[in-house]
């Protein structure tokens, strides 16, 4: 039967002609006009920066230290969210697993975990998760074992909560075993002598496994 | 898309030319901007068929556009312009959902939402969009790649991160849900004198 799906093609065909020459090119000339947006955030970045106070600047130097718990971490987060409108980005994934990292050393596991869990999402769910990935590998290369720990905690935590679910969880499941496979080629490719920082035994990590939900891997 | 737009074969622009995807990411602004005025369209298109209001739609597409133009530089495989195109439609919808809500969209499926719309008044459309309305979001999105935009299995599979095979599953699944709804929504019209 192919009406449905002749339906479903026309009314598709009908709904793009409908949109107005007019408005496309407005939009297309909207997003390629850097010139035109550039003094708009300009002036959102100059008023924002006002509304929140310049004397406030060494405070938000201190909360960008802060980490979960810490009195001064959601006011580091606000200052984040303020920077990303007016388009000043920052390293964010690699500040995530820095402050998870500051918690596995004071032991709130918990807290590392889910500040991970938050980074992995928003990784997957960026508009180029494959270069976000590719960053967050990186950037793991670049931590502790023990916050990869808890990052591959973050990934099977992820998987199993999601397990269960068909949408979105599908989504997330099978992103989070790609980057858990990605992750866990990464790092068994260590040189055996590339100790961690602090000068521990690099060998007492466990391996990480990844749960495959229904046993379904390709 | 059948009609305006063209088919897979891109005589007619769509899917765009490996060649001109080259350039528009290394930074040939015209060819950037002929490409998104053909996308355009497809986006407003498959944001209203996922239910959103033309206005949530053409804003959405506004914005998705906007997100390709500061992406595009990223795209290092030409081949895979359609499953970063998506990717970006896609997140762009799920964020905008995430906000409004699923109550409200869903009640913007109503026999005819939008006055001023001519296909939304028209009676041939109100089956179909009927029969959509009661999908869920992912067949809704799986079939709408695959029977509108035409996409392989391969490209929604990397769109939605999802095995190929299990694409091909769900969009058997989907297409007989949506064949089983129609048949229903067309008994249940009301015919008109």
């Amino acid at each position: 039967m192919t009406q449905p799906f002749d339906d479903l093609r026309r009314y598709a065909d009908d709904l793009a002609t409908e949109v107005s020459p007019f408005t496309a090119h407005r939009a297309v000339r909207s997003a390629m006009s850097p010139d035109v947006r550039r003094p708009r955030k300009a002036v959102v970045a100059l008023v924002a920066t006002g509304l929140l106070g310049l004397s406030n600047v060494a405070l938000a130097a201190t909360a960008d230290a802060a980490v979960p718990g810490d009195a001064l971490y959601g006011m580091d987060r606000a200052y984040e969210q303020v920077f990303d409108f007016v388009g000043i980005e920052n390293a964010r994934v690699a500040e995530r697993l820095q402050e998870a990292g500051v918690l596995v050393e004071r032991g709130e596991l918990g807290v590392a975990l889910d500040l991970v869990q938050e980074t992995l999402t928003k990784v997957l769910e960026s508009d180029d998760p494959e270069a976000e990935f590719e960053a967050l590998v990186s950037e793991v290369a670049n931590v502790p074992d023990a916050v990869a720990d808890v990052v591959f905690e973050g990934l099977v935590k992820i998987a199993r909560a999601t397990a269960s679910s068909d949408e979105p969880g599908a989504d997330v499941r099978e992103a989070a075993r790609l980057l858990g496979q990605q992750l866990r080629d990464l790092l068994s490719g260590r040189p055996d002598d590339a100790g961690p920082p602090d000068g521990s035994p690099s060998d007492t990590r466990p391996s990480p496994s990844i749960p495959e939900p229904g046993g379904n891997q390709p | 898309m059948t009609g305006q737009s063209g088919s897979r074969t891109g005589a007619s622009g769509w899917p765009p030319s490996r060649p001109h995807i080259e350039r528009a990411r290394d930074g040939d602004s015209d060819v950037l901007g002929s490409i998104l005025l053909d996308g355009f369209p497809r986006l407003v298109a498959f944001y209203r068929g996922m239910g959103l209001s033309r206005a949530d739609s053409e804003e959405l597409a506004s914005e998705a556009v906007e997100g390709m133009v500061k992406s595009i530089r990223r795209l290092r495989e030409p081949d895979a312009f359609e499953g970063w195109f998506w990717t970006i439609a896609r997140n762009r919808l799920r964020s905008r959902l995430r906000r409004k809500g699923r109550v409200e969209r869903e009640l913007e499926y109503g026999p005819v939402d939008d006055p001023e719309s001519i296909v939304m008044a028209r009676q041939e459309h109100v089956t179909i969009r009927m029969a959509m309305a009661r999908l869920s979001d992912r067949d809704r999105q799986i079939l709408w790649l695959r029977e509108v935009e035409q996409l392989s299995h391969e490209e929604i599979a990397y769109k939605l991160t999802m095995r190929p095979g299990a694409v091909r599953v769900a969009v058997l699944r989907a297409r007989r849900r949506l064949t089983e709804i129609y048949e229903s929504e067309s008994h249940s019209a009301p015919v008109e004198p």
